[in-house]
């Protein structure tokens, strides 16, 4: 990696990518798990906005490879924190630490902390705009099924515009060669989303013909002011993944979701709990060996 | 720098539009007052009784009427006060500043125009006029004392960066202000489709995860306004137009006969989104800046009448309102040091004259607003500006003379050199070319 940081997927080779999945699937092997190496090194998880996956994930992650790991969750629900959030970040860099894992709610803040302190920097999600971790933990859960994620065809469903896993996927999907489709209501397409090398779908039955993955999105209405769609149920009727929209895919399609998941909304329970189609729970999984790998690439 | 004796400008180029000269010649100013202009001439003077300088290769034309800037006073003296505003805009050859009473308090009221017009006799040199609000407290609701308030010194009526955005009271607005020959000066921005944007609407915003405010806004706003300003047969300026689509209609309007008249400032048609880069927050400014495209539009409104005059827009912040997460950042950037250098480099470019550059910094503002300056005129204030205006400057943040330096223009090339700048008749700016007694 070119960078001490991971902020982008678009900072990223293929190279990069892949040697991060290599490693990845090295910690998968249950004798690779518990590794003292990093027993000097010191990492904080600074969390401005509430995670519970990602959170417990990185934790763990840093835990596995013997590191020190502390949890900073501080709630910036009260706008106008700009101050102590640059504060903050210096405060913990006198401190010294390895590596800063940064959440928050605005989009741009790893960037700009990694442009403060003297440390490694991974962006666990900012506001709109990324989430490389899920990205490369998505990345690792298609190639495990699929091999090769080249050519595959991958629909993104549901609200796109206030998602940062949709814009670190279709990054790193278009950069491993797959053909990625966004299928959202019209109001939850960001502007020209096209010109990121998307197809755009306003129709689910249109958009999941000939789909090898569909990876589902949460309606994100802790971003939104104002009506996106008129109800839940009505989003559901029209845009929420059930079986039977399903059989719209290729037979052997499989499902994927970042989670929260919210049943009967975006995605119907019949699916999300289908073991032969759905890997939600084998995301979560892969996502603490991409975090190791991570962190492990960017300690050294 | 004080000046005991009157001035003699000669062998000038002087510019003046509201005369149409164009011409070599000499200005004499007694008692703050332009009491001669000699064209064509070659003639010596009693130096015991004048102080002579000799202009030889520099236009001198009247100073610079900026009609929209920040001056955060009352209420933000730590982003900027009158003294460095002054100090800053007499070095860019700006003898005239019209504020916005987006303050604190707002300036919605007789007291607060006056504090502005005493705190400006104490700590300005260059003439400080008072925009007021046009609805109290900027809450887009009840009028503001139109009357009473232009009587008190207030030069305008503006809601600073918002737009009146009821019909009925916008249309009062407009209605009552024609009583009093009143000028609204409008923020272009619809404000339901701008409220929760930070940046231009597009492949930009998407990739930046931010969002944007759409062109359309603008539109939206003028159109209305146009419309409202069209039924009362009132008058409207719009302040910092950015967009192609708006141009069109404000041009459609003057042509119905429509009293409108339009600015820009140099951020719009010298920077795109793009100079956003990774949420660099010195590029966040509201109307945000626009694609190429209508960057492109806007100099070609410059150049072809279409807008009538140039703003600083000068809008300083400290380190802290800027050092934020994109979204929570204010906007706005420093404008006085940049307002000629890009303004001429423009004109410089596409091979127009330097009236033109005068009409749009000085001449066509003046006359928006019905101040006195702006002109040569005999027996007009003496409030002029003598420039080297075939030299070539980078901008950059060590020419900034305000107390803030959120500057946008790190090394872009610029045209034109601030010599002297004389506010009734009276020296604040000299660059030391010129040994004055």
């Amino acid at each position: 990696m070119k960078s001490k940081h991971l902020l982008s997927i678009k900072d990223l080779s293929i190279a990069d990518i892949n040697n991060i999945l290599t490693k990845a699937e090295k910690f998968l092997d249950k004798k690779n798990k518990k590794k003292n190496s990093f027993s000097d090194k010191n990492i904080i998880n600074l969390f401005f906005e509430d995670s519970t996956r990602t959170l417990t994930s990185f934790e763990l992650a840093g835990k596995q490879l013997g590191a020190s790991v502390i949890n900073m969750s501080i709630a910036t629900s009260s706008i106008k924190k700009g101050e102590t959030l640059i504060d903050t970040a210096m405060t913990l860099n006198a401190m010294d630490p390895d590596i800063l894992i940064v959440r928050h709610n605005m989009s741009g803040v790893p960037y700009l902390l990694s442009e403060k302190v003297n440390c490694s920097v991974i962006n666990a999600g900012d506001g709109s705009n990324e989430h490389p971790t899920q990205a490369l933990l998505d990345a690792l859960t298609i190639k495990r099924h699929k091999k090769n994620i080249a050519g595959l065809e991958v629909a993104i469903l549901g609200d796109v515009l206030h998602s940062r896993v949709a814009r670190s996927n279709i990054y790193l999907l278009n950069k491993l060669g797959a053909k990625v489709r966004i299928i959202s209501p019209p109001t939850l397409l960001p502007p020209k989303i096209e010109d990121l090398g998307v197809k755009v779908f306003k129709n689910l039955e249109e958009g999941l013909k000939n789909v090898d993955i569909v990876m589902v999105l949460r309606m994100q209405k802790e971003r939104m002011s104002g009506t996106f769609v008129p109800s839940e149920k009505e989003f559901f009727k029209f845009w929420g993944l059930d079986r039977k929209k399903l059989n719209n895919a290729k037979k052997n399609a499989l499902v994927m979701h970042p989670g929260p998941i919210n049943r009967g909304i975006e995605i119907d329970s019949d699916v999300a709990d289908d073991i032969g189609r759905s890997l939600i729970l084998e995301q979560v999984k892969l996502g603490v060996a991409i975090r190791m790998a991570l962190i492990e690439q960017l300690i050294k | 720098m004080t000046n005991m004796k009157n001035i003699i400008l000669k062998n000038a180029f002087i510019v003046d539009p509201s005369q149409k000269i164009n011409a070599l010649g000499s200005i004499i100013i007694k008692d703050k007052i332009i009491i001669d202009l000699i064209l064509n001439k070659n003639m010596t003077f009693d130096k015991n009784n004048f102080n002579v300088i000799d202009c030889k290769g520099y236009l001198l034309c009247p100073g610079f009427v900026d009609i929209k800037c920040h001056l955060r006073v009352p209420g933000e003296e730590h982003k900027e006060n009158l003294s460095y505003a002054s100090h800053s805009a007499a070095s860019a050859g700006i003898t005239s500043l019209v504020c916005m009473p987006n303050t604190d308090p707002i300036i919605d009221n007789i007291s607060m125009v006056e504090l502005i017009q005493r705190k400006a006799r104490k700590e300005s040199d260059v003439k400080i006029f008072s925009t007021a609000s046009i609805t109290k407290k900027i809450q887009g609701k009840d009028l503001t004392e139109f009357g009473l308030l232009k009587e008190a010194g207030a030069v305008g009526f503006t809601d600073a960066i918002k737009a009146v955005d009821d019909a009925t009271v916008m249309m009062r607005a407009l209605k009552y202000a024609s009583a009093f020959d009143i000028l609204l000066l409008q923020h272009p921005e619809e404000k339901s489709l701008s409220k929760s944007g930070s940046m231009n609407s597009g492949v930009l915003s998407t990739k930046l995860g931010i969002k944007g405010i759409p062109e359309e806004a603008e539109v939206l706003q003028v159109d209305r306004d146009l419309r409202l300003t069209e039924m009362t047969n009132g008058k409207i300026h719009f302040y910092n137009i950015t967009t192609a689509f708006a141009i069109d209609s404000i041009a459609a309007a003057k042509k119905k006969g429509v009293k409108v008249t339009c600015s820009t400032s140099p951020h719009y048609f010298t920077l795109t989104e793009n100079d956003i880069r990774k949420w660099r927050t010195y590029a966040k400014v509201s109307p945000p800046l626009r694609n190429k495209k209508n960057m492109e539009s806007i100099k070609k409104a410059i150049l072809n009448n279409q807008i009538d005059c140039i703003t600083s827009d000068h809008s300083p912040h400290d380190t802290d309102s800027k050092r934020l997460p994109f979204e929570q950042a204010s906007p706005g950037v420093i404008g006085f040091e940049s307002l000629l250098p890009i303004t001429l480099k423009l004109i410089n470019d596409n091979n127009l004259s330097v009236e033109r550059l005068v009409e749009l910094l000085s001449f066509n503002p003046s006359k928006i607003l019905k101040l006195k300056s702006g002109t040569l005129k005999k027996r007009r204030p003496a409030d002029l500006v003598l420039v080297d205006y075939k030299k070539n400057i980078k901008l950059s943040t060590s020419l900034i003379k305000s107390k803030s330096n959120n500057f946008p223009y790190e090394n872009i090339n610029g045209r034109g050199k601030i010599i002297m700048t004389i506010v009734d008749g009276k020296i604040i700016f000299n660059d030391r070319s010129f040994n004055i007694k």
